[in-house]
């Protein structure tokens, strides 16, 4: 039986603005193993987005439980959380968020820094991440110098070159054209083969199809499951 | 422009906030400005209330014993006859004299000129006449010119003044002319002028420099340095024919605005520069403002671009706002300017001519308005430019953002770099002249000046000519202070140290031949009693002071300083040596040194001193002196009990001028105390001023960086990481500054040389604490924008995408 990465049980998340109460989680059940790619798909508003938040612990649950690699971390202090994120979770955000007065090597590098490794093993990840994902020859541009699909190619590489447990992938394509979208994809597929787990929002059916599994969110809760008999199709 | 005008009022009356912020900075800026300007406008253009004031020169003589020596009459009156330079000159001499008023004897402060000084200065009496040649010379009638104050005073200002008669100093004198109420010379409260002529006869040994000194008003085409030329030529001549006299004597000339304000010109343009600083940082603190609101109006610029304005229309916009804020803190900065002058007259003496001429004239209102609509013009450029050049797609798609964002960060960077950087000059002068202040408080006078109280006193005229009767005058005196209660010692002495006075006396030490004309030794020459130096705490190194045994018949002793025993009994003991006193006509009359004291600082500390020697007022009662009291109580205090007890002693003789001694030292530091004051207050709010463009700096790069903040948060970054961060940027701005600013201290400092004492321009324990308080101050101000970026929710940040 694969090993269990992620499990989520009866979470919650309720965004309460003035007077209003608005529940964006209702009692999510989900467990993702090590090694699988997901896609968690559904309309917008849905709760897609504040699912991601809570995986990669950018934010914490109003209840229920959230399992990390078996350990329980939805109520971990903000120093504690901000040290997982930065070693066990790769995030890869819909419109890049790459820093713009940093170049693509020092952006990949960023995470690392944080992580306190060495300067000599922060180059040897950071040139591995760049040619894996086909930038190691744009490491000293910035990223306005870059394309959009080039500049997501960059975001996945810093989500990379930490080694993470999982990659928490937000509307990766949502930015691209579907030459790049695609581009994108297959590099995510490529990941996935070698290994990686991905946990990607998406609400484009053709995309989510590139998960073994795909989750469907409506109204904060979990409504179906799909599993893909071919993802490579 | 006036739509731009309208729109731009309309505009500011919507965000009260910021106008009051902006304009509220400026007027601080500009008014501080304003008021040190109203000084620098007395000193430049009128420094005196004389009419052609730059063609005045005064002059005195000087040898190589006593660099500024009074003029001896007969060479005044040779110079007058062979110069070609002046279209007139006099001379004169301050003179205060006892006034039999109707209530009670008072001491008053006058003149004695001679007849062609007064059109040589060009103020003509408001009443009656000057006096003239005739008036000027021995046995005529006395005459007095009274001032206009003095007039209302005394007279209450009666037409029928001129006739009467004045008693002053035991003389008669019919007053002939009354002067303008603003005519203050040579002093600043002048009451009354006489004649020198009428003393002339007493006056003709030149080997006598009497207190004199000569004004000459300047020929057409004559300049300061050809009547000095003129007037050297001239001494060069007397040299030859009076060389007993005159060898080695020539003339000192400068300008009388020279003469009258030249000490304060450093100390001026110094507060001026600094009030400019602080108008610098005021208009960078308003320019971050205004990059602010252009960068939060690049919509509304975007949609206006896409209406058709040109560039020029939008900076044309942008700057209207600026010349409405300029305008608006230039009206409040006058008032603050009035509020700076009015502060800065308290720190200055009173009848100094930067009390009595500096006001808020039309030049001073012109400077406000030329500095504050001009200085924030040009920064209103910055954020003009910059706001106005949009990426119009990118705005209005954005909906806030523009490509400008980057500029003006940088732009708002380097404001507030420059900003620090002039902090730091204010505040390392400032930090000079307090370690200047603190050497000079704590400087060695040689005496000590608390618990010490002084005033002068005057026998004058035929009634004291007597020396006997002063010396038995003085005795008394001396007696009756004694038995003041708290009184622990009372003494008297001519001249008072650290008054500004000085008595020089040429002498030789028994046994040496004559050095010859102007070779010959000058020591300070003083009269004592036997407990001045007890009183004020001058030590006795050697031998004794004087007694109250001292006669005046017989052989005369003296007490010298430790200068003149290192100068000219070194290696020997001087007691029991003699020193020969007398002049020209040689050196027949003895003096045997019976004690050694210590050096006095008696013209201030860090000025130029000469030996020191005493003598017994017993031997050589003199008819000016002035009284010490040392007392265990408030020495102010004790005012009234002395004039009561002086009145005992002798109710027709003033005392006049009391003081403690205290206070008689802190004059001889004003003009430190006035710098200290003015460029503490000036530091201080460049330092608020930079603290408030820091914070509001990194504010404004906090908010245009939520998002990268949000992306580290994601990314792993701690809430400490993002606070060194944004700490990091905020202190690196603050470097900036400082190192800037410290290569300008270093460079400007320099300019401040004549105004320290005890510390070098460069100090580096100055800058080094001046660095770290700003550097602190930088910590202070980047504390709150940083922490408000580690509360920044990545969640948020990053859907604001």
């Amino acid at each position: 039986m694969s090993e269990s990465l992620i499990k989520l049980d009866a979470v919650t998340k309720v965004f309460l603005t003035d007077e209003v109460e608005t529940h964006a989680l209702s009692g999510i059940h989900m467990e993702i193993t090590k090694g699988e790619y997901v896609s968690i798909a559904g309309p917008s508003g849905c709760g897609k987005s504040t699912l991601l938040s809570i995986l990669g612990l950018l934010d914490s649950p109003t209840d229920g439980t959230y399992l990390l690699n078996g350990r329980p971390v939805q109520h971990l202090s903000l120093p504690e959380r901000a040290r997982i994120r930065n070693r066990e979770i790769g995030f890869i955000f819909q419109s890049f968020n790459l820093i713009g007065d940093l170049t693509v090597y020092e952006n990949v590098e960023l995470p690392l820094t944080y992580r306190g490794m060495p300067a000599s093993e922060r180059k040897a990840a950071v040139t591995e991440a760049l040619e894996k994902v086909g930038m190691g020859h744009r490491a000293k541009h910035l990223p306005s110098q870059l394309s959009g699909g080039q500049q997501q190619r960059v975001a996945v590489a810093r989500a990379l070159a930490g080694k993470p447990a999982v990659l928490l992938a937000d509307e990766p394509t949502g930015n691209l054209d579907s030459k790049n979208g695609d581009s994108v994809m297959t590099l995510l597929a490529e990941l996935h083969k070698q290994g990686a787990t991905i946990v990607m929002v998406t609400h484009d059916a053709r995309f989510a199809r590139h998960a073994a599994r795909t989750i469907h969110i409506f109204d904060g809760r979990v409504v179906q499951e799909q599993v893909e008999s071919d993802p490579t199709r | 422009m006036l739509p731009d005008l309208k729109f731009a009022l309309r505009s500011l009356a919507k965000s009260p906030g910021f106008t009051a912020v902006a304009i509220l900075t400026l007027a601080l800026g500009i008014g501080a400005n304003a008021g040190v300007f109203s000084f620098l406008n007395t000193l430049l253009r009128r420094p005196l209330p004389l009419p052609a004031v730059h063609e005045l020169v005064f002059f005195g003589e000087h040898s190589q014993q006593v660099p500024n020596m009074s003029v001896a009459y007969p060479n005044f009156l040779d110079w007058r006859q062979r110069q070609k330079s002046f279209a007139a000159m006099g001379t004169f001499r301050g003179q205060s004299f006892n006034f039999v008023g109707p209530a009670e004897t008072e001491r008053i402060n006058g003149a004695q000129f001679t007849h062609d000084l007064w059109p040589a200065l060009g103020v003509r009496p408001q009443l009656g006449r000057w006096f003239g040649a005739g008036d000027d010379q021995p046995g005529v009638a006395r005459t007095a010119v009274i001032s206009g104050a003095f007039w209302q005073r005394t007279f209450g200002g009666r037409a029928d003044v001129l006739g009467q008669k004045l008693t002053l100093s035991g003389e008669i004198y019919e007053i002939i002319g009354v002067m303008p109420a603003d005519f203050r010379f040579p002093s600043n409260a002048p009451d009354v002028w006489v004649p020198f002529g009428l003393s002339a006869e007493q006056n003709m040994n030149r080997g006598n420099h009497p207190g004199l000194y000569c004004i000459g008003r300047l020929k057409p085409g004559a300049t300061v340095a050809s009547a000095r030329a003129d007037l050297v030529a001239i001494a060069r001549q007397l040299e030859t024919e009076f060389p007993q006299s005159n060898t080695g004597n020539s003339i000192s000339l400068e300008s009388l605005v020279d003469r009258a304000v030249g000490q304060q010109r450093t100390a001026v343009w110094v507060s001026f520069g600094a009030a400019f600083g602080v108008l610098l940082i005021a208009c960078a603190n308003v320019a971050n403002l205004l990059l602010a609101r252009a960068a939060v109006r690049a919509r509304e610029f975007a949609v206006r671009a896409a209406l058709g304005a040109s560039r020029t229309q939008l900076v044309r916009l942008v700057l209207a706002e600026s010349l409405l804020l300029g305008l608006a803190g230039t009206a409040l900065g006058l008032l603050v300017g009035y509020g700076t002058m009015q502060g800065i007259k308290t720190l200055i003496p009173a009848g100094s001519p930067f009390v009595t001429q500096t006001t808020m004239d039309a030049s001073v209102f012109g400077f406000a308005v030329l500095i504050g609509v001009g200085v924030t013009l040009v920064f209103g450029l910055v954020p003009a430019l910059t706001g106005s050049k949009i990426n119009l797609n990118e705005a209005l798609a954005a909906g806030t953002r523009s490509g400008a964002g980057h500029v003006s960060t940088r732009w708002r960077s380097l404001l507030v770099s420059g900003e620090f950087a002039l902090t730091l000059v204010l505040l390392f002068t400032s930090g000079l002249m307090m370690r200047t202040i603190y050497n000079l408080y704590r400087a060695d006078a040689g005496l000590k000046t608390d618990h010490l109280i002084t005033f002068g006193y005057v026998m004058p005229g035929r009634e004291w000519t007597d020396a006997a009767k002063r010396a038995q005058l003085l005795d008394r005196a001396l007696a009756r202070l004694r038995a003041i209660p708290g009184v622990t010692h009372a003494a008297l002495t001519n001249p008072l140290p650290l008054a500004g006075g000085g008595n020089q006396t040429s002498f030789l030490p028994e046994g040496l031949p004559d050095p010859g004309p102007g070779k010959r030794f000058s020591t300070e020459n003083n009269a004592a009693s036997r407990d001045y130096f007890a009183a004020l705490r001058i030590p006795l190194l050697h031998g004794r002071t004087f007694t109250d045994e001292e006669k005046a018949d017989e052989p005369r002793v003296c007490v010298i300083d430790t200068k003149f025993a290192e100068t000219h009994f070194a290696g020997r003991d001087p007691l029991g040596q003699r020193v020969m006193f007398g002049g020209s006509g040689g050196f027949t009359l003895p003096l045997t040194i019976v004690g050694v004291v210590g050096h006095v600082q008696n013209y201030g500390i860090g000025q130029d001193t000469r030996v020191q020697l005493y003598s017994p007022y017993r031997q050589v009662p003199p008819g000016n002196v002035s009284f010490v009291l040392r007392t265990s109580l408030d020495p102010a205090a004790l005012a009234a009990s002395l004039r009561a007890a002086m009145r005992e002693v002798e109710p027709t003789l003033p005392v006049f001028a009391v003081r403690t001694m205290d206070e008689i030292f802190d004059t001889t530091v004003t003009n430190q105390r006035i710098m200290l004051t003015l460029l503490s207050v000036f530091a201080g709010l460049a330092l608020l001023l930079a603290a408030i463009g820091l914070y509001g700096v990194l504010t404004y790069i906090v908010s245009q960086r939520t998002r990268e903040v949000g992306i580290r948060l994601a990314l792993g970054a701690t809430t400490g990481a993002v606070r060194s961060l944004m700490l990091g940027q905020g202190l690196r701005l603050a470097a900036f500054g400082l190192g800037t600013g410290l290569l300008a201290s270093l460079a400007l400092a320099q300019l401040m040389g004549s105004l320290l004492y005890g510390v070098a321009p460069h100090d580096p324990l100055s800058l080094a604490a001046v660095s770290l308080v700003l550097i602190v101050i930088g910590l202070f101000a980047s504390w709150l924008p940083s922490h408000r970026a580690t509360r920044v929710n990545p969640v948020e940040a990053l859907r604001a995408e």
